[in-house]
């Protein structure tokens, strides 16, 4: 059968350059960093513009981990991974209270303008649901079409789990929003008023 | 009356008193089809008909398959989670409080479910003395204003601003103005201490994949989010019927859906999740218990009337499309479940008795077509209406329409008395008083000298074209059979051998909308019985009716299924759809002046056959500019309903009209096209403009070629 979300074969820029397109058409302030410096400025832009006190970070990896922390250097951090060594009440305590969550994105999907979420643990996943502002970090090579390739990619992930440590996984794309008061689109219900992406395509 | 028919007509009349509440929910389904329309302009490649085949058929697939609710209960067991299949709603609760007493469970926050909203799941942990509490938007401010959800997508489509602030006000304990962001605040802050101290957290399922045991949620809120991470124990509630087998059946699944529910391409959140982790390092207490729903779905499963239902995705497209609908809103059109696909999930879960809103329907068919997974809603309500008819007694006045083909008969054999009487105020007093035919609408005058005999001087045709069986219908041929000759002529003209058959009866449409499935099946088999020695022939079947093709079409096919209702489906065309290659081959004369636009109305019935295309291309043919006029859904006639006396007929059709007669009055369009005999009586007493049909908008052809029979 034909793909009816209609997606074809595209290079990796217009990929890249429709997800940015998708993700700005929802609400989601989205840019490409080339390098490591221009991923800490972007991040420490958002922070400071919106004069975040704390923020919980969750998943990111080792490569980009300094560029995380750099930005993040005059703000309170706690890193989800420390917090789940702490009592559980304490560590959401520490999560409903923050003013940011940065969390990693395994994949990005072009065409529906949506990031790719995939945890083991709740916490991770309260780190972008609970604070008021959400930055996702993701690799431009990351980037799928469509919906209809990411789907048997996260069936995958679920099938290959073992059955004591299966992933919990979250298409986000956009701000928390409701139409529920007239029919307004109105933005920032229980989760995130605004969601950032910062799309890393280091050279 | 029974009771449940008055209790009705009651709710319909304060439903069309209450002129604000309807204009507002009036307003609330077109924007909820704009978004539709406008997602489906804005991603051209999206194609809505290769996801409605392929959802169709995976999920008829699924609900036949027997095998795959134990597949994801076993998988669930496997990954460490306790699954209750529940035989009845009742089965589903003796569950919840068990578990809830278990675990001393004071609070439970839930995400949107209807599923949940099926078996009354906070009413009846109300009388328990367990606190469960919506967090869906929508859904708090109906369970705060003790309500039903009035659609399944926007449970408070009719409230204002200022309703929701009051009923906000309620919930948090201190005064909330009406505005916003006020009310968002509001409730972000009451909820988030419900979230954060919440025992048990309460979740449906769009979707539960058999393969890994894993639900899928769509939400937009992000209280979905919060409902199935922050309590200790996860409660899921599914019906049977959303199970898949496979992840890859997902994908069109929650694209149909978040298209036809809100014109997004997916919702904001869609979530999977397998088993209830750890929060935080730690699964001290942290349970995942999944309920999984019959209630009655077995028995739809079983039933070859109402297994469709079960494909239901519950997108609330059928909702926004259905005129009658959008006027009384789901509290009258509606029980727990509202719309049009409500009537068959009412019927059979709930009881025939709670589906008597099964009247309201008229038939008009768009649920059908807007559909992201093509369920044939209109055909199960038909059922619906059969049923409870078959419990309650027919009405005289449906009776009286169901017998259309006779009276037209009679009333064509007695012209032009007929008409003298039927003009006549005395007549329709008695008329409307006796059988309830309104006395208010204008109806069409009968001909005494029918198709066939003025036809017969033409010929059949030379055939070198092709061969077409002409099917009037009621109206070419009893009251307006001029039409008809032109439509022979034009195709004479063009070369083909046409026949009207003498046994071809009417479509019987009226059957379908009143609820005697028996006369349809009758009817459909005596007109495929007549229409095979043709179709075996080649022939083309070809109607000037909309409805008469959307029978051939959409509903034969379903009354007497074979080869031949098949084969007919096939070959049956719509008048302009089967000329429109040839156009270039008339010469076409405008019958009107041509300076100004004239406006155009689309058939509910000829949305799904052309969507009127073809019939705009032979205006434009004869040099006529052609605006279309219309919001989306019916003109509220419906075939014989907007003649029947009173609010569940004349006074609903108009009601549902005049929205469409206001577009029709700012158009400035002075003469209004449409193909349809009773959308043309329709806007012709709403706006008192003249309305053609399109054969009527050209010169009649002055020769017809030499009979070569």
């Amino acid at each position: 059968m034909q793909r009816p979300t209609g997606a074809q074969d595209k290079s990796a820029t217009e990929i890249v350059q429709k997800f940015l397109a998708s993700l700005n058409g929802l609400h989601v302030e989205a840019r490409i960093v080339k390098n490591e410096a221009e991923t800490t400025e972007a991040l420490r832009a958002i922070v400071s513009k919106a004069a975040c006190r704390s923020v919980v970070v969750a998943g990111i990896p080792p490569r980009y981990a300094g560029a995380v922390t750099a930005a993040l250097a005059r703000v309170k951090v706690d890193f989800v991974e420390d917090l789940q060594k702490r009592p559980q009440k304490e560590a959401v305590g520490v999560l409903a209270a923050a003013d940011a969550g940065v969390t990693w994105a395994v994949n990005g999907v072009a065409l529906e303008g949506a990031i790719l979420e995939v945890v083991y643990d709740d916490s991770a996943k309260l780190a972008s649901s609970l604070p008021i502002i959400h930055i996702a970090l993701l690799e431009a090579s990351s980037v799928l079409r469509d919906l209809a390739e990411a789907m048997p990619l996260v069936g995958g992930i679920v099938r290959d789990a073992p059955a004591t440590r299966k992933p919990i996984i979250s298409f986000i794309s956009g701000p928390s929003k409701t139409g529920d008061i007239e029919m307004r689109l109105l933005y920032g219900v229980h989760g995130p008023h605004t969601v950032h992406a910062i799309i890393m395509d280091w050279r | 009356m029974t009771n449940n028919r008055q209790a009705l007509l009651s709710k319909l009349r304060r439903s069309l008193k209450d002129k604000e509440s309807s204009e507002k929910f009036w307003a609330s389904m077109t924007k909820a089809r704009a978004n539709r329309a406008a997602l489906l302009a804005r991603e051209p490649q999206l194609d809505i008909h290769a996801i409605k085949e392929s959802n169709k058929a995976l999920k008829t697939a699924a609900v036949a398959n027997t095998g795959l609710v134990e597949e994801f209960a076993e998988n669930i067991r496997r990954n460490g989670g306790q699954v209750f299949l529940a035989k009845t709603g009742e089965d589903a609760m003796t569950y919840v409080e068990e578990l809830s007493k278990r675990v001393g469970a004071k609070l439970i926050v839930k995400a949107k479910s209807l599923t949940s909203d099926e078996i009354e799941f906070t009413h009846e942990l109300d009388k328990v003395g367990i606190r469960s509490v919506e967090t869906d938007l929508g859904e708090l401010i109906i369970q705060v204003a003790g309500e039903t959800p009035v659609h399944l997508v926007m449970p408070a489509a009719h409230k204002s601003v200022k309703q929701i602030a009051e009923l906000v006000s309620t919930a948090v304990g201190r005064e909330v103005p009406p505005e916003d962001q006020a009310i968002l605040g509001a409730v972000r802050a009451y909820l988030r201490q419900l979230f954060l101290t919440a025992d048990i957290g309460v979740s449906g399922a769009n979707i539960g994949v058999a393969e890994t045991g894993s639900i899928v949620i769509e939400t937009n809120e992000g209280n979905g989010r919060l409902v199935t991470s922050l309590p200790k124990i996860h409660l899921v509630i599914i019906g049977m019927e959303k199970i898949v087998p496979k992840w890859e059946d997902a994908t069109y699944l929650v694209k149909g859906h978040s298209a036809s529910a809100t014109g997004q391409n997916m919702t904001v959140y869609v979530t999977v999740i397998t088993q209830h982790g750890p929060l935080a390092g730690s699964t001290d207490g942290r349970e995942y218990h999944v309920i999984i729903l019959d209630n009655g779905r077995s028995k739809m499963r079983d039933d070859p009337w109402f297994s469709d239902a079960l494909n239901c995705i519950r997108c609330g497209a059928c909702m926004n499309v259905c005129p009658t609908y959008g006027i009384a809103g789901g509290h009258t059109f509606g029980y727990i479940y509202p719309g049009p696909i409500g009537i068959p999930w009412t019927a059979e879960v709930h009881g025939l008795d709670k589906a008597t809103f099964a009247h309201l329907c008229v038939s008009c068919g768009l649920c059908k077509e807007i559909c992201p997974v093509d369920i044939n809603i209109p055909m199960m309500i038909a059922k619906v209406k059969e049923e409870e008819v078959q419990e309650n007694g027919q009405l005289v006045v449906n009776d009286f329409f169901m017998a259309s083909e006779t009276l037209a008969k009679l009333a064509s054999a007695t012209a032009p008395a007929s008409n003298w009487l039927l003009r006549r105020e005395a007549t329709r007093v008695v008329m409307e008083s006796l059988v309830g035919v309104d006395r208010r609408r204008t109806l069409p005058s009968f001909s005494r000298k029918r198709l066939r005999a003025r036809i017969s001087p033409l010929g059949s045709g030379s055939g070198e074209a092709g061969k077409v069986v002409f099917f009037p219908d009621v109206y070419a041929d009893y009251n307006d059979p001029e039409l008809g000759v032109r439509a022979v002529k034009i195709l004479l003209a063009l070369g083909y051998r046409v026949e009207v058959p003498g046994a071809l009866r009417w479509s019987g449409m009226p059957y379908i909308s009143y609820g005697n499935i028996a006369k349809a099946t009758t009817v459909a088999k005596r007109n495929l019985e007549t229409l095979k020695e043709y179709l075996d022939q080649g022939y083309s079947v070809v109607s000037t009716e909309p409805t008469a093709v959307y029978m051939l079409r959409e509903v034969y096919p379903t009354l007497a299924p074979g080869e031949v209702a098949e084969k007919a489906r096939q070959v049956s065309f719509p008048f302009f759809g089967f000329i429109q290659g040839r156009l270039a081959d008339l010469e076409l004369k405008p019958a009107y002046p041509t300076d100004e636009a004239v406006g155009f109305h689309i058939p509910c019935h000829e949305r799904s056959v052309s969507g009127g295309r073809p019939a705009i291309g032979f205006l434009s043919a004869a040099g006529y500019k052609v605006q279309v006029v219309e919001n989306g859904t019916c003109c509220g006639m419906a075939g014989t309903f907007g003649m029947k006396h009173g609010d569940l007929g004349y006074n609903l059709s108009m009601e549902v009209g005049d929205h469409l007669f206001r577009l029709f009055r700012e158009s400035g369009r002075k003469l209004v096209v449409t193909e349809s005999s009773v959308c043309s009586m329709q806007i012709s007493d709403g706006v008192g403009l003249k309305v053609v049909h399109p054969l009527r908008a050209v010169e009649e052809l002055s020769t017809a070629p030499a009979p070569r029979t």
